[in-house]
């Protein structure tokens, strides 16, 4: 694996409208943390943030820090980025730090590879597990974990524990974890589906409260209002009176 | 339509709709999404009539998954009724989006059928909207 060399700069404003003026300067603040290490806040570029995540979200960072004059290197990998969910503006920026010589646990993401048999017959490949939890040391974490489904068929499901062994990496996932399923086609269905009146004024179960007494005593009140309503309903009832049957008159 | 099969109270009060979505605003099951730029209530009609713009592209392949519910109650007068004389009667269910929210996303068929079916879809919403792709492994 690759090592990207990332500038940045040693951060001391710290707070909302501080991270604000930082991201209006093209900058993202962030943080170094680590197991054996202080925790270091920076303000990384946009520009450079924007080249590594083209890179790929597991490559290992040589971070230089800048503080004053003074320099600083650490040896980092991206934990989270967070972005705002409208823009995608970065908002901030999580780094942390590792050592060459001690084993960290990670995720890799899977790559399919392949045309599953099951696809031609109908089926849909669906990516169960998106990304695996892996543990190795930080120079050989794969940027993709490579996973052949083109022996598939339909119903069939590939486990954790059919991925070809890769040399220093450790399945943290439990062996019986599906990555990939090729699923059983769905019955086709009516499209046009007529719109259903009684749907919309169809109302569902109201939850009622387990005392008997209050209610009881609610269809006393609702005696009550429904009185006040037919003295209130009963002008407009004298307004419109209803026509007489006739016809009765004729039959006799 | 989508409606719940239980409720506690028949009428709810409207709400406001400030801010963004709070969660649901990534891509959870798909590959691909819509996603809503705008605010407004999304009703359980307008949530059926996306649907089924996008099962008439995709026809039997794929998956899509229906990210929001239409979980309150939404009332109305009768008309001509003046005003008084306590609520009106639930006439729809809706959900209330905020910007941000992913409404649909769908699996497993070929992305320019997939950007077809999002993009008919989102002509039945009344807001804006946005197809968003998960950050592929290349």
């Amino acid at each position: 694996m690759e090592e990207l060399i990332i500038d940045v700069k040693r951060r001391t404003e710290f707070g909302k409208q501080k991270a604000k003026s930082i991201r209006g300067r093209a900058e993202v603040p962030g943080v170094i943390y680590g197991k054996h290490h202080d925790t270091v806040h920076v303000a990384i570029p946009v520009e450079s943030l924007k080249k590594i995540i083209k890179a790929g979200s597991n490559e290992i960072l040589r971070v230089n820090i800048k503080d004053n004059g003074d320099a600083g290197q650490k040896l980092a990998l991206i934990k989270e980025i967070q972005r705002h969910i409208v823009t995608d503006e970065f908002l901030h920026v999580d780094l942390y730090e590792v050592s060459e010589k001690e084993a960290i646990k990670t995720k890799a993401p899977v790559l399919v590879t392949g045309k599953a048999k099951g696809i031609e017959l109908g089926g849909i490949l669906q990516i169960v597990t998106r990304e695996l939890n892996i543990k190795c040391l930080p120079t050989a974490i794969p940027r993709h974990i490579e996973i052949d489904v083109s022996q598939l068929n339909i119903g069939h499901t590939l486990h954790v524990k059919d991925i070809n062994p890769l040399k220093g990496i450790e399945f943290m996932d439990s062996p019986e974890t599906p990555v990939v399923h090729v699923m059983i086609p769905a019955k086709e269905e009516a499209i046009v589906q007529p719109v259903v009146a009684e749907a919309t004024t169809a109302e569902p179960e109201v939850i009622k409260k387990g005392k008997e007494a209050r209610e009881g005593e609610q269809p006393a009140e609702e005696g009550k209002e429904a009185a006040k309503d037919t003295k209130l309903a009963a002008p407009q009832a004298k307004e419109k009176p209803e026509p007489k049957k006739e016809p009765k008159k004729e039959s006799k | 339509m989508l409606m719940p099969s239980k409720v506690k109270y028949r009428k709810q009060q409207r709400g406001r709709m400030k801010g963004l979505s709070k969660g649901g605003s990534t891509l959870a099951f798909g590959d691909i999404g819509l996603q809503a730029l705008g605010r407004g209530y999304m009703t359980a009609k307008q949530i059926e009539a996306a649907r089924i713009a996008i099962a008439r592209f995709i026809k039997k392949t794929g998956r899509v998954w229906i990210r929001v519910f239409p979980d309150k109650p939404f009332t109305k007068k009768p008309a001509e009724t003046r005003m008084g004389k306590g609520k009106g009667d639930p006439v729809e269910w809706i959900t209330i989006v905020k910007p941000g929210r992913i409404l649909y996303e769908m699996e497993g068929m070929e992305k320019e059928t997939a950007y077809k079916a999002l993009r008919s879809a989102s002509y039945k919403l009344p807001f804006a909207t946005r197809i968003v792709e998960r950050e592929t492994v290349k």
